[in-house]
């Protein structure tokens, strides 16, 4: 029932994203962008690298791969089976052996 | 709460990096107290880590108004592991949404530390503890410490963006259009991060108590 009312939620804010017609910019960049504006100042870049194009798409999606990946892995660690195993074993992830 | 590179003036952006460095160095000595005291804690700083890098550089989009904007993760860090761990966190999320994914910059960095780790942090583990000492439940005492975290993350940042780009108006007034102009979209994410925070507590009291059993975390 809980899993039901969790879907139907996301179910309902899905269709409400897709509903609004907007350009659905970042409050970063409107707020921020329209203070720095109004000073007269401007973003700068201190960095060599500027995501372009869908460079900016692929590191997104490695970033969140990557982040995912690892909430995955130490969630099983800390809630699964497995890791109960484990953690009885008195085994943990990135401890070293002191043998 | 990710104030670009070359907003803030050379001075301003020192004067934020001196705190926020001290708070960091803090977290850190924290995290390796942690990790000698407690090895089995370190799978949950890992998942915190990670959760709150993506969650901070996430955009979630708000229906009806067409804006996104970032929930920040840190209240939660906070609640599970202590404030000043979660400062150590969420700084090093900055950092690497500052290098690699054009979020925020490096010599704003010390200003996003101070909103997003340290205000999130710090002012999210008071609500939820001074909440706790009122008597209200685990779960609402987290859900109220996320959504006062993440508020106060952006009246942070409007204080830091208004002290930069007043001009000619007072520092009042444009913080206060500056923390007005977020927080339609905000609300609704401090509501959700609200929902969040509480549900991800109440789950690992359940499941996991022993979590939540440190002296700064005890429920």
């Amino acid at each position: 029932m809980r899993r039901l009312a969790v879907a139907a939620i996301a179910l309902v804010f899905i269709a409400a994203v897709l509903a609004t017609s907007s350009k659905w910019l970042g409050t970063d960049d409107t707020v921020t962008g329209g203070l720095a504006q109004k000073a007269g100042v401007s973003q700068t870049r201190l960095l060599p690298w500027n995501l372009t194009g869908d460079l900016q798409l692929f590191v997104f999606c490695a970033g969140g791969a990557v982040a995912g990946f690892t909430i995955g892995y130490f969630w099983r660690s800390l809630f699964s089976q497995a890791g109960k195993k484990q953690r009885s074993a008195g085994h943990c992830p990135r401890q070293k052996n002191e043998s | 709460m990710h104030i670009p590179e070359g907003l803030l003036p050379l001075d301003q952006a020192a004067a934020w990096y001196a705190p926020a460095m001290a708070f960091l160095a803090a977290g850190l000595a924290k995290l390796k107290r942690l990790f000698k005291e407690k090895p089995d804690a370190r799978p949950l700083v890992g998942l915190m880590g990670a959760f709150v890098f993506v969650v901070s550089l996430m955009p979630v989009p708000v229906p009806g108004l067409g804006t996104v904007s970032h929930p920040c993760g840190t209240p939660l860090a906070a609640i599970l592991l202590g404030p000043f761990a979660a400062v150590a966190l969420g700084a090093v999320a900055l950092l690497l949404q500052a290098l690699f994914f054009a979020h925020g910059g490096i010599s704003s960095w010390g200003a996003n530390i101070l909103s997003m780790a340290v205000g999130g942090s710090f002012v999210g583990f008071g609500v939820y503890r001074g909440a706790r000492r009122l008597g209200a439940g685990l779960g609402l005492a987290a859900g109220l410490g996320g959504l006062a975290g993440d508020i106060i993350t952006y009246a942070i940042t409007s204080f830091q963006l208004a002290w930069a780009l007043h001009g000619q108006e007072s520092i009042g007034a444009t913080w206060l259009a500056a923390f007005g102009s977020f927080m339609p979209t905000q609300i609704p994410l401090a509501i959700a991060e609200l929902f969040f925070t509480s549900g991800v507590v109440v789950f690992i009291y359940r499941r996991r108590a022993d979590l939540l059993a440190g002296p700064e975390t005890q429920p």
